[in-house]
């Protein structure tokens, strides 16, 4: 699994960072960075939170 | 026999204890419940929270937020694709980044503020501690002088007592008052920020202005109150200061008192949050859930839809409870017991686009707030019957809390 995250949405609301930081932070420009290519299993249900949780609907999930 | 649930929810006055009761009663029997004296659906459960919060163009903001009063206020009560451009500006005074900048100011204010009550043994925690952190935060945010911090205080206080208070006439005039004279103020401050750009938020909103970005309303409510009242009403720019001084003191001030009351009500968990502050964080989330400072926001329906087998017609007002959603079993296992563990996914900031612009600066206010009360007075206790929380149908409203404590001279000696 891979998370996808759409810049041009992203406002830095950093709900996703709580959610799980070892996936996702925070750069200088208040966007979002994907810290893993693939999704350990053990992740995945922090991972769907934030990317349920995003106010911008910014991330999206491929299998 | 069940609750009497068939109550006006729009009425401040039946926000009192007796409401968490009739939300629970509600949450467990009838979830999407048709309040007849208000004429709009009560929803209490996490997940229907979350669904209507989340499916914008089912249940819109833009025909207001807070059922009852019909105001315009700018932001919350937009709808896309505007909504985005507008958040996409204000934005820019709230990213981490933002917040960041503004955390080392902070902490001042509250070393002041905890410095002025220290050594004293006891205090009214709302008056001395909950109420000035974030409101003079907040004032330096807008560019408040500082002897017109008082002043900004009142003004806070006499807006926000107008929710769901539209049937008081006295509450309803001095609310007009402070929002005549708050916006006159900062009508200056915006002129200021023209003429001198600053790196503020003012300068950020002013800017906008002049490009065309912030518009004009057209609301034509107020027409009673004079030509002078409707102009401002109208003036977007005006309403989004306005907006930062209620949504910025009133929500946040009660996240601290409401944090504390937690905190003194179970010494256990504060013990352990005391003997370890790397939990303030997550232990600030808890907080989050259970004082849920916002108590409720409505959306309205843009077409006949079904909840939880109930039918939803078009036009209808939906009302959201948060405090109810936070705790719901369903979401939250023990959702009564405060937990500061727990790190919950709760809905105090909403969720989706309308999801609180202001949450990360709010975490960092609280965070900071009692990472310095804990290391400083780590054994505050009421002295009267404990905190005193005013009805209210939008916003907590905690007006009094008093305690005592270990003075912090005396414990040094």
């Amino acid at each position: 699994m891979k998370v996808i995250v759409d810049r041009d949405r992203c406002e830095g609301n950093a709900v996703c960072v709580r959610c799980c930081p070892d996936v996702f932070r925070l750069q200088d420009d208040d966007k979002v960075t994907i810290l893993m290519d693939s999704i350990p299993e053990n992740l995945r249900t922090r991972v769907q939170m934030a990317v349920n949780g995003c106010p911008r609907q910014a991330l999206s999930l491929q299998e | 026999m069940p609750m009497d649930v068939n109550v006006d929810y729009l009425s401040s006055d039946n926000w009192d204890a007796t409401m968490r009761e009739r939300l629970r009663w509600l949450r467990e029997n009838d979830p999407v419940y048709w309040a007849e004296k208000s004429g709009l659906w009560i929803v209490t459960k996490y997940a229907d929270v979350a669904y209507i919060s989340k499916n914008n163009k089912l249940f819109c903001s833009g025909h207001g937020v807070r059922p009852g009063n019909p105001t315009k206020i700018t932001l919350i009560d937009e709808d896309e694709p505007r909504h985005t451009r507008l958040r996409g500006l204000i934005n820019k005074g709230f990213t981490p980044r933002m917040v960041k900048k503004l955390e080392d100011g902070f902490r001042q204010i509250v070393t002041d503020t905890v410095d002025k009550i220290s050594d004293k043994g006891a205090c009214d925690f709302v008056a001395d501690i909950a109420v000035p952190m974030p409101l003079l935060l907040i004032a330096d945010m807008i560019g408040i002088r500082k002897e017109d911090r008082q002043r900004f205080h009142d003004w806070s206080d006499m807006l926000i007592a107008a929710d769901g208070n539209m049937d008081h006439p006295e509450i309803m005039e001095n609310a007009f008052k402070a929002f005549m004279e708050y916006s006159a103020y900062v009508a200056e401050i915006i002129e200021d920020r023209r003429r001198n750009p600053q790196d503020d938020l003012v300068s950020i909103l002013a800017n906008a202005k002049d490009e065309g970005i912030l518009a004009d309303f057209d609301n034509k409510l107020h027409t009673s109150l004079g030509d002078e009242h409707q102009k401002l009403v109208n003036n977007e720019l005006i309403m989004i200061l306005v907006l930062l001084l209620v949504a910025g003191n009133e929500t946040t001030r009660n996240g601290i008192s409401g944090g504390m009351q937690l905190l003194i009500d179970n010494p256990g968990e504060r013990k352990k949050l005391i003997d370890n502050p790397d939990l303030i964080p997550i232990a600030v989330e808890e907080m989050l859930r259970l004082t849920s400072p916002v108590l409720s926001f409505g959306r309205t329906a843009t077409e006949d839809t079904e909840l939880r087998g109930k039918q939803i017609k078009k036009g209808q007002t939906v009302l959201m409870v948060y405090p109810s959603a936070n705790r719901d079993a369903e979401q939250f296992e023990d959702p009564e017991v405060f937990k500061i563990e727990r790190n919950p996914a709760h809905l105090a900031f909403g969720i989706g686009n309308h999801y609180c612009l202001g949450a990360n600066l709010a975490r960092m206010e609280m965070r900071v707030a009692f990472d310095e009360l804990l290391r400083r007075i780590p054994d505050m206790e009421y002295t009267a019957g404990g905190p005193v929380i005013h009805p209210s149908a939008l916003v907590r409203s905690c007006v009094e809390m008093k305690v005592r404590y270990t003075p912090e001279r005396k414990k040094a000696a």
